[in-house]
């Protein structure tokens, strides 16, 4: 059968894009939890715990050359519980392509189309996944690598244009809350890092497997420090409460500044960075969760799945969010952490132990 | 990968033509023809009833066009904007009770300056705020003025060298804060919603007084620019609780260190009557915290550089020792304008300064204790100020015109 192969910088733009997608959105840390100020440090140590994440998503992954979560947790656990353990992760990919489409749903219907069904908007861009991933996982890589240069100025502008404006006193007092609050904020950044399982079925179509576990550390280098700047930024512009009592603190920000006395009403360029950064997330779960459902099923071809996981995708959006407030009270620490630990970790250790006790030099020794 | 089925080339056609019905527009289409653009807004409150007042200057598309010569159509023109004011119990009621009264749709986000009455500040801005906050209209760049006088009369006024009120009090702010330094720092409702969440940081927002136009005749050249911007509001919370005059302002500019440019006129040494001029072109001040206990006394160093812009006294020449001595004079000025800010701080028990605020930065530990005494810590704080004040240059000539 044809193997569709991509490269790890494709699954770096790919990583890296989701990851930033979702900071530039509602910048957890500053959002979530009380780190005020201190988010920046949240914001970075979240990368080490979002690396615990990758390495026991990714690591599996290589170990497993060619093979996708749900072919390996068949030949480590049997027939039947390897089916049913990689259900956990296809609910994972419907349930963050959900929240992601739901959240820019929100942005789009709060900040700018009060009249536009919510439906429709959320329709739409299922509908561009859909049509990326029927044209395949190398198309979405070469979309990844036109998109990635434009993303990125995008990112990069919306940084730079706020400086002048930017009050750096506003980060101190540093730790006046003491550590807890800034490790509380580190909860929600890291949950995020759920994306990463998106390795599971990603891994298998890249050229040189070994390598993504880098890729996939470096993506969330830089996407801890986009975080940590972005926090810090907009901590200074806008001040610590009024940045933390925003629904979308990034939007406000660059909607907040006015760059010289001609130059102002830049938020274009973060509503498109998301835009196209969601494009990217949504197509990378929408192909995980139908190629993970195809395999499962045993089926030759994903495509069938997709516009009925799409439609799938739109509805439980629509009914796993009663409100916006309902949203962004599934990002509070407390409420995400159990649920989204639960989902990665559970399958996860049993797997681990398998393939740990199933080691050549483990059968060895017995 | 080869297309095998020959309906994929139909179904894209298909698809292709569908999309451009999205051309058309979308929901939330608005043309500009059923738009009125707010370029001004004012908030008031009626003292008797205790109802919002919200007063706004929309841009009129149809008005006089600047620069065009008289006589054209018999009728007499519109002005190029209109004023409508309405009330309600919230500011978000009586904004949609505008609405009744308009043939356009008011849209905010051209808004440039937003305005309090005195007795709205009297009462707390805090309600005002949050409809400015929320609202995904109005942008946080808008000017926030406190105005002394009668708020509608300021957005009827016509400013002689402008089109409408909002640009012109926007420039004017703009312009006043380059070239002197008689209105705080709080520039945009940005600024004005991070000071009051801030600890130990007062609002200060600056003030417009309206001047009396006589008559509505537009073509009387001598005519009077309706707005004096100048001098400060102080709020404690958000209450206005007084207003600081020119040197007041000057002085808590001094203190953040945020002179761009101050005129001080000193006087000629060794002569009572002759006067100098004296223009300072940059400013920095450095406050720190001395605490001991409940006890807090800051060091405010203040550096200023000046040049010399008018100088007529008699017989004197400029040497070392005539600069040093007008070095020691600039600095007692200043040190006189901050006083005079301070004290009058100290009278309104306003922290505009942000001194609770330098603590709560710099030594955060102090700051846990003193917190919540802070308000009466505050007129109890000493500071002690030091001001180097250097004149730099001189234009473009030494010695004053030499009379025979």
């Amino acid at each position: 059968m044809f193997r569709e192969k991509i490269v790890n910088r494709q699954l770096f733009f790919f990583l890296f894009m989701q990851r930033t997608t979702i900071v530039i959105s509602f910048l957890p840390a500053l959002t979530s939890g009380r780190a005020l100020q201190d988010a920046w440090i949240s914001g970075l140590l979240a990368f080490f715990s979002s690396a615990v994440i990758i390495f026991v998503v990714g690591r599996l992954a290589v170990a497993f050359p060619g093979k996708s979560i749900i072919q390996y947790s068949q030949e480590l656990l049997g027939s039947i519980p390897g089916k049913l353990l990689p259900l956990f992760y296809l609910f994972l990919f419907l349930y963050m392509t959900a929240t992601d489409i739901r959240l820019y749903a929100e942005v789009l219907k709060t900040g700018f189309l009060p009249e536009t069904p919510i439906v429709v908007i959320m329709g739409i861009m299922m509908l561009t996944a859909v049509i990326v991933v029927y044209a395949g996982l190398e198309p979405l890589g070469r979309c990844a690598d036109i998109i990635f240069p434009v993303f990125l100025l995008m990112i990069l502008g919306s940084l730079l244009f706020p400086l002048p404006q930017a009050d750096f006193r506003n980060l101190q007092p540093v730790l006046y809350g003491g550590w807890s609050p800034v490790l509380v904020g580190a909860i929600t950044p890291t949950v995020i890092s759920a994306q990463y399982t998106n390795m599971a079925m990603l891994v298998p179509s890249v050229q040189e497997p070994q390598k993504s576990l880098g890729a996939a550390l470096w993506s969330i280098l830089f996407g801890s420090l986009v975080l940590a700047l972005f926090a810090a930024l907009a901590v200074s512009v806008l001040g610590p409460d009024e940045g933390a009592r925003a629904a979308f603190p990034v939007f406000k920000m660059i909607k907040s500044i006015r760059v010289s006395e001609f130059l102002e009403r830049i938020e274009p360029l973060v509503i498109f960075a998301w835009g196209l950064g969601l494009f990217i997330t949504n197509s990378v779960n929408l192909y995980s969760g139908s190629r993970g459902l195809s395999q499962l099923l045993g089926l030759k071809d994903n495509r069938p799945l997709l516009l009925p996981m799409a439609v799938i995708a739109v509805t439980f959006a629509i009914q796993k969010y009663r409100d916006y407030f309902e949203l962004k009270q599934f990002f509070e620490p407390e409420t995400c952490a159990p649920v989204i630990f639960f989902i990665i970790f559970f399958p996860m250790i049993i797997l681990w132990g398998a393939y740990l006790l199933r080691r050549p030099g483990n059968r060895n020794r017995r | 990968m080869k297309i095998s089925n020959p309906l994929v080339p139909i179904i894209a056609i298909i698809i292709l033509i569908s999309l451009t019905l999205s051309l058309s527009g979308c929901w939330d289409r608005r043309e500009p023809d059923v738009l009125g653009f707010i370029t001004m807004a004012a908030f008031d409150i009626k003292p008797d009833s205790g109802l919002f007042r919200v007063i706004v200057q929309v841009a009129n598309p149809l008005g006089e066009e600047g620069g065009q010569q008289e006589g054209g159509g018999g009728g007499g023109k519109k002005p190029p904007f209109w004023v409508v004011e309405a009330t309600g119990h919230t500011i978000y009621e009586a904004i949609k009770n505008l609405e009744v009264l308009s043939s356009r749709k008011l849209v905010w986000t051209h808004n440039e300056a937003v305005l309090f009455s005195e007795e709205l500040s009297r009462k707390g801005i805090r309600r005002v705020l949050d409809f400015l906050d929320r609202e995904r209209e109005p942008r946080p760049t808008a000017r926030p003025f406190v105005v002394q006088g009668d708020v509608r009369r300021l957005l009827e006024a016509d400013f002689p060298l402008e089109e409408t009120g909002a640009t012109a009090v926007s420039k004017q702010l703009f312009s006043i804060r380059l070239e002197r330094s008689v209105l705080p720092d709080v520039e945009s409702l940005r600024i004005l919603f991070h000071h009051l969440a801030a600890p130990g940081l007062e609002l200060i927002l600056p003030r417009i007084a309206v001047l009396e136009q006589e008559g509505k005749d537009r073509e009387k050249s001598g005519r009077i620019n309706p707005a004096r911007i100048s001098g400060a509001a102080v709020f404690r919370g958000d209450r206005l609780v007084g207003f600081l005059d020119d040197r007041e302002t000057s002085g808590y500019l001094w203190l953040k260190g945020d002179v761009s440019r101050a005129t001080l006129v000193l006087k000629c040494p060794g002569s009572e009557e002759e006067l100098l001029t004296v223009e300072v072109f940059e400013s920095d001040a450095k406050l720190e915290p001395k605490i001991e206990g409940d006890r807090v006394r800051f060091k405010a160093s203040i550096r200023a550089e000046s040049s010399i812009q008018e100088f007529a006294c008699r017989d004197l020449p400029l040497e070392e020792e005539f600069i040093n001595s007008l070095n020691r004079r600039m600095a007692i000025v200043i040190r006189n304008e901050i006083a005079m800010s301070l004290e009058k701080a100290r009278e309104l028990e306003a922290d505009v300064f942000g001194l609770g605020n330098i603590i709560y930065r710099t030594r955060p530990r102090d700051w846990k204790r003193l917190e919540e005494k802070w308000e009466e810590i505050f007129p109890a704080v000493m500071v002690d100020i030091e001001v180097e004040a250097v004149i730099r240059r001189y234009g473009l000539v030494l010695e004053p015109i030499k009379i025979r």
